[in-house]
């Protein structure tokens, strides 16, 4: 390697751990907030009193909307489960992506815990997805389960999120299966220096 | 994971291809159901009446609902626009996924082509993101541009979308330039050998 291309890739080498430090601590923000906020919302669920939202906040899962105050506490109960599982997958799937920008920031480009990391984000992104299409359905029956049995509702519906989700959590198990292939030239690589 | 590494390498690269001609046909499937999502919607929020997919229904603008017959042509035809240039960043992304599936599939993992793919996606997502954030205060003072001067809406708004666009952005756009590190790893590799 010439001196220039050592150069080169030193340059481009620095600029991988900057914008991986910077991504680090950006998603470590996010993912504080989303279980700020997620936890918020559930004690607001689970508790049978009114402390944060006004009594006529509506709760809808796709089509069906109804207000917080007249859905009976059980349910209540049931949607504060529901939702606590998205929060608690999509926080895994961000916590993989903290992950990874944190081993890149370490050069750890191809360590198995790097790509063990940018798998699970697939995984994970791939779980949320399929769990959010589900979670329509059945917080849809939820919500109305106080109705008369022919009156309760069972909306599924597919949006654009979902399937950006699903698409990128496909990307991320490619990426990283792709990667280890690359780690394991690098492997054989140092075998033969 | 284990179990993975134990499979043998022509099996692992079948199923990275497997799955990424899966991908590239999902993705275009996106992309084609985009174009003639993103048509039905602009025409039909320029003749209301006649393209009835929203019909005259309320539509959000800022924070304040209103009937598209309550708009302006000039105000329509300037939300179709920033409607049109959103769709067609995404537009972009999926393209850009679409290109690079396409080179997983024939296994072209580190030629140049597949890293400018993987960089031009990150920098779609993360324009999408930006153009997001920016058109939600445009997109609202159009809304309301023909209420008195001082009743105009200017809304900004972050909401989970764009964060998590610019965040998976920058994710693909990083792993592009890791995986450019791995291909000159592959390439000093064969020089080797």
């Amino acid at each position: 390697m010439s001196e220039l291309e050592r150069i080169d890739r030193e340059k481009r080498l620095a600029r991988i751990r900057h914008l991986s430090a910077f991504m680090k601590w950006a998603v470590s923000l996010v993912l504080v907030l989303i279980l700020l906020l997620g936890g918020l919302v559930i004690v607001e669920l689970a508790l049978p009193t009114e402390l944060l939202f006004s009594p006529d906040e509506t709760i809808d899962f796709a089509e069906v909307e109804r207000r917080l105050d007249e859905v009976p506490y059980l349910q209540r109960l049931g949607i504060a489960g529901l939702f606590g599982i998205a929060i608690a997958l999509l926080s895994l799937a961000v916590w993989n992506i903290r992950q990874v920008f944190k081993r890149f920031q370490a050069m750890e480009f191809f360590s198995p815990k790097t790509l063990a990391n940018v798998i699970s984000i697939g995984v994970w992104l791939i779980i949320f997805a399929i769990f959010d299409l589900i979670s329509d359905p059945i917080g849809s029956v939820i919500l109305t389960y106080d109705f008369p049995p022919g009156e309760r509702l069972v909306e599924v519906s597919l949006d654009g999120a979902e399937i950006f989700c699903l698409v990128l959590g496909a990307l991320m198990l490619l990426l990283g299966w792709i990667l280890r292939e690359a780690a394991l030239i690098a492997d054989e690589n140092r075998q033969f220096v | 994971m284990l179990a993975d590494i134990a499979m043998q390498p022509g099996k692992r690269l079948q199923r990275i291809q497997r799955c990424a001609k899966a991908m590239k046909w999902a993705a275009s499937a996106c992309l084609a159901g985009l174009v003639l999502l993103s048509i039905l919607l602009a025409l039909s929020i320029l003749f209301p009446t006649f393209v009835p997919l929203i019909g005259d229904n309320p539509v959000t603008v800022g924070n304040q609902e209103r009937t598209l017959s309550e708009l302006s042509m000039a105000q329509r035809g300037s939300v179709t626009v920033l409607l049109i240039v959103s769709l067609s960043l995404l537009m972009g992304a999926l393209w850009a996924l679409r290109r690079l599936f396409e080179r997983f599939q024939n296994a072209e993992f580190f030629a140049g082509k597949t890293l400018d793919a993987m960089a031009s996606l990150g920098f779609w997502l993360i324009s999408f993101a930006i153009f997001d954030f920016a058109s939600d205060p445009v997109s609202s003072l159009i809304g309301t541009m023909d209420y008195p001067e001082g009743q105009r809406v200017v809304d900004v708004a972050v909401d989970g979308r764009e964060i998590f666009c610019m965040i998976l952005g920058t994710l693909v756009l990083l792993l592009g330039w890791v995986m450019r590190e791995a291909a000159v790893l592959a390439e000093e590799n064969r020089q080797i050998v």
